[in-house]
């Protein structure tokens, strides 16, 4: 079991680090499907194999179908020639490649430097049973000790769709005139 | 070996670093707006990673860090739907979505 939740966590890896170097040097609809179907399946396996369904599946539905719908909507709506647009290959880009590596190493440094310290000193006690997978208890934890950021959510929600709607109105105005 | 062949905590951690750096590298290199705002919001979701990661092998009696993980994948998409209508609206005005090429705001 331990074998099969190894192979497992490195096929999914490898898939979405491929998946995302995929997009980024794809073109325009390749780089979304893969966005949308690749890297969503990949990291909502990664949901599921840290024992959390519920959000895996979140995960795949809302990022797979939903932002698919919307994400071929933009495509739909803008021609054919703004795919073209791709990976700009500068002497900037270097020189981001190094900053990214250096804020990578320095991460990973701080990562493993206190994965031998919970090495030594058992920091860290491994445990995957639990109430995650519970959908009730996730619930309630949002009903009552998040019900304000909840609250907050659903005005923001609001807010975006009167905003979207707005842009949408005044797009229209504009070429009215 | 048995560092890399038994799973826990850190190679999540690793993992949900690892896409980070490869969004954050998109967000800079990619001269397409669209996969500039799907990067991000790759970024937002290798953060979702890392909570969940410690919700399970941290605190796995609360269900703190599964909520915040809901919560940033709810914002996540409002993010895109938001990009999405500015980046409509820019190119009605620009008729272009190249980075480069849009150098002012105002329309």
């Amino acid at each position: 079991m331990e074998t099969l939740t190894t192979v497992f966590f490195y096929l999914m890896s490898i898939l979405a680090i491929s998946a995302l170097f995929g997009m980024i040097f794809s073109s325009l609809k390749k780089s979304i499907l893969i966005w949308a179907f690749i890297l969503f399946c990949a990291l909502g396996g990664i949901y599921f194999l840290l024992n959390m369904s519920f959000v895996g599946a979140f995960q795949i539905l809302v990022g797979a179908a939903g932002t698919l719908c919307l994400v071929a909507f933009l495509m739909f709506l803008t021609p054919e020639k703004i795919n073209r647009a791709g990976v700009c290959f500068k002497a900037r880009i270097f020189i981001s490649i190094f900053s990214i590596l250096l804020i990578f190493l320095s991460l990973l440094w701080a990562i493993v430097d206190n994965y031998l310290a919970s090495v030594l000193d058992f920091i860290i006690t491994i445990n995957k049973n639990g109430l995650l997978n519970v959908v009730d208890t996730i619930g309630e934890s949002i009903i009552g000790n998040y019900a304000v950021v909840f609250e907050v959510t659903a005005v923001v929600i609001l807010l975006v769709i009167v905003g979207t709607a707005m842009v949408g109105v005044f797009k229209r105005n504009e070429e009215s005139r | 070996m048995s560092v890399i062949f038994n799973i826990g905590l850190y190679h999540y951690l690793i993992l949900a670093l690892i896409l980070f750096c490869i969004g954050l590298w998109g967000v800079i290199a990619c001269k397409d707006l669209i996969k500039v705002f799907l990067c991000v919001n790759l970024m937002m979701f290798s953060a979702a990673l890392n909570y969940s990661a410690y919700a399970v092998y941290v605190d796995p009696e609360k269900i703190n860090g599964v909520v915040v993980a809901i919560f940033i994948i709810v914002f996540g998409i409002i993010n895109l739907v938001v990009s999405a209508a500015l980046l409509i609206s820019v190119f009605k005005y620009k008729k272009n979505l190249d980075v480069e090429k849009i150098t002012d705001i105002k329309g």
